[in-house]
């Protein structure tokens, strides 16, 4: 680890100790046993159906994921259809998106930005 | 006094003063304004109606203060101050002033009684708002704008000419339950669904709110769509078309969400599917769905708030918000991370956030009416709402691969803002009496039943594990630099390439007119010289006789002409 690096990691407030331990496979261990407590309780609890499709043993949680997949996939393939190049718009106008300094924003160099961090 | 002052004016005045005030004086009258709007709220009876007569036959109802206006008032005005504090460290005076008289226009007109009134403010929301694009001072924002400042007026535009169409036909301007069935009130109708981004008349929202300034886009994201959304509860409450056009709107945003990299434009798509439940919530109509509608303008907006003042300050600390260049930054920004992802669970309608204690009255209400394929429709679109606003805006921002990037925590005055937005987001989720006191309609409800919660619980988490297979199986679409086609194209590309070819076919139209005129002018003046020229027949002086029965024969035409 540089000297810099060590500088920019002090920047800022103290991290709120969730995120400090913030733990991937615990999270994801958390996730399986929380799907798994889920889908007990859906089937020893009356879940109050109002349409017959929601009859169906574990309706939500089978939809949920299924609709989550369909939603990405769709997404995806939706791509090869409206998907262009990042100077679309621009390209045609010349002047458009000339990178004309922005007047709002305050980025600090002291922060120990690279230089071409800073383009928008 | 204060019962004659029309609500939002005062914030219309404010804005005008801190345009000659500085520093701390602005910042604090600022801070005031939409706290002495509220009080003055509250101390306005329901009920309560002002009249103004200009001249003799016209009466305008210039406020009309009832139960549907005072929630969204509240939630405004509450809106407006977040704006402020989490704005505060702007010295733009042009986005300060325009940011409050924005405010301001849109409270004034929620409690506009007749459409006349209500066409003033509307139109102010738009004058004043396109300041907060225009702000940014690049060549991109300031075309945006006029882009953006167009589609507005056009809104306002068919609102006037609607409004007085439906005065020729009932002789009343009075902005109550209309419905649709006459040009006059279909024009509304129309006005009001460009202002809430009904599918195709959306364009200007993904256009126009991202290309605004950091701050900029936290103003802009509470008050023009929920105006709209109040517009249509009031007028069009039960309206049936509403419910598939509220479905189509919490749907087809959601797949361009899962493909957007800039991550305020994702939230762009996010506020328009959320429009469509409350969309959905007014075509439905009952005492419930209306109420549900109401929760649900007052919850989104401060989440909505929250999750765009989040990629405000990233925007402000690392100058993007492209998610193919974000990543990692919780480590430097944990309490905007920790904000932002309290926002995408109240967004996401995760139980004991905000979000599920509106959004579940909605889909309840659907469920009462006997909406089996609406209801489907909206748990789809919440897993969609989980997608882009749930996982890809925190996690892409702040976890995913670390972009390296080492900044400062936001400003302490966005992260008060946040603070209290985020502490809101939990509180209506926990303690949502308050807010369903303040609703329309006395229905009861309770949102936390035993099936609610596994039910609900049950489509985010396993959604979530859907997402955590897709990102293992590599599945998952990677962030890439594009830009994304949205409604917006058909005003950008084909128009201005049919205006271009209309002027090009008009100017050849006129250049052949001219043409044809020219020559038809030179072969009348060839005929009329073959005719009078000598030796042409009438180019000679003709013989006594024949010229004297010209004569006579033109006389007797004459006379009997005129005496017969």
């Amino acid at each position: 680890m540089s000297k810099n690096d060590v500088d920019r990691s002090s920047i800022g407030p103290k991290i709120p100790t969730a995120l400090k331990q913030w733990d991937g496979a615990k999270l994801l261990r958390a996730l399986w046993i929380s799907c798994a407590v889920l889908a007990v309780a859906g089937l020893v609890f009356d879940m109050h159906p109002h349409f017959g499709y929601e009859k169906i043993p574990l309706f939500h949680a089978l939809f949920g994921f299924a609709a989550f997949a369909v939603i990405v996939a769709l997404g995806a393939a939706l791509r090869f259809v409206v998907s262009r190049p990042e100077n679309y718009y621009e390209a045609r106008n010349g002047t458009e998106g000339a990178g004309l300094p922005e007047a709002d924003l305050d980025i600090e160099p002291e922060a120990g930005q690279p230089e071409d961090h800073l383009r928008v | 006094m204060f019962e004659s002052f029309p609500p939002g004016l005062l914030l219309i005045v404010g804005g005008l003063l801190a345009l000659v005030l500085r520093g701390t004086l602005r910042s604090a009258v600022l801070l005031a304004l939409p706290v002495l709007g509220a009080i003055q709220l509250w101390s306005l009876p329901n009920g309560l109606t002002i009249n103004w007569q200009p001249f003799e036959g016209y009466l305008f109802e210039v406020v009309r203060v009832d139960e549907l206006s005072r929630v969204f008032g509240y939630v405004f005005y509450l809106a407006a101050f977040l704006s402020v504090l989490f704005s505060l460290h702007v010295k733009d005076t042009m986005q300060q002033c325009a940011g409050i008289a924005y405010a301001g226009s849109g409270v004034a007109a929620l409690f506009a009684g007749d459409l006349i009134t209500l066409f003033v403010w509307w139109e102010l929301t738009a004058v004043t708002s396109v300041f907060l694009i225009f702000a940014r001072r690049t060549d991109r924002a300031y075309r945006t704008g006029v882009r953006y400042l167009v589609v507005q007026v056009l809104s306002g535009v068919l609102l006037l000419a609607g409004a007085l169409l439906h005065y020729g036909d009932t002789g009343s301007l009075a902005f109550g339950a209309l419905g649709l069935g006459s040009l006059g009130r279909d024009l509304i109708f129309v006005a009001f669904g460009i202002k809430a981004a009904f599918p195709l008349l959306n364009g200007w929202l993904q256009d126009a709110y991202p290309e605004s300034t950091a701050t900029g886009s936290v103003w802009l994201s509470s008050f023009t769509t929920k105006l709209a959304i109040y517009a249509l509860a009031r007028g069009y409450a039960g309206t049936e078309i509403l419910i598939p056009i509220g479905c189509v709107m919490t749907v087809f945003p959601v797949f361009f969400a899962v493909i957007e990299n800039d991550l305020r434009r994702v939230l762009a798509y996010s506020l328009n599917n959320q429009l469509g439940f409350m969309v959905v919530g007014i075509g439905i109509g009952t005492e419930l769905a209306l109420n549900g509608t109401a929760a649900h303008a007052f919850a989104h907006i401060l989440y909505k708030s929250l999750l765009f003042m989040s990629m405000g300050a990233v925007l402000y600390r690392t100058g993007t918000v492209k998610a193919s260049e974000l990543g990692g930054l919780y480590k430097s920004m944990p309490w905007t991370a920790t904000f932002c992802i309290i926002g995408a669970a109240a967004i996401s309608a995760f139980p004991l956030f905000s979000g599920f204690t509106s959004k579940s009255m909605i889909l309840t209400a659907a469920a009462e009416e006997h909406h089996p394929i609406v209801f489907l429709i909206l748990l789809f679109a919440s897993a969609g709402v989980l997608e882009h606003s749930g996982i890809k805006i925190p996690y892409f921002a702040f976890f995913a691969h670390d972009s390296g990037k080492r900044v400062q925590e936001a400003p302490r005055n966005m992260l008060v803002a946040m603070g209290i937005a985020a502490a809101l987001c939990i509180g209506l989720g926990v303690f949502y009496q308050p807010l369903y006191a303040l609703l329309p309609h006395r229905v009861p409800y309770s949102p936390y039943s035993m099936s609610h919660i596994v039910t609900q619980l049950q489509l985010l988490v396993f959604a979530i594990a859907a997402f955590v297979i897709l990102q293992k199986l590599h599945l998952y679409p990677s962030e890439r630099r594009a830009t994304i086609l949205g409604a917006d194209w058909f005003y950008r590309r084909p128009l201005p390439a049919l205006a271009v070819w209309s002027g090009r076919m008009i100017s050849a139209a006129q250049k052949g007119f001219v043409v044809a005129s020219l020559a038809t002018l030179r072969g009348g003046g060839r005929v009329l010289r073959k005719l009078y020229a000598p030796p042409g027949p009438l180019g000679e002086p003709w013989p006594t006789g024949p010229a004297a029965l010209v004569a006579a024969i033109l006389l007797v035409v004459y006379l009997v002409s005129v005496y017969v």
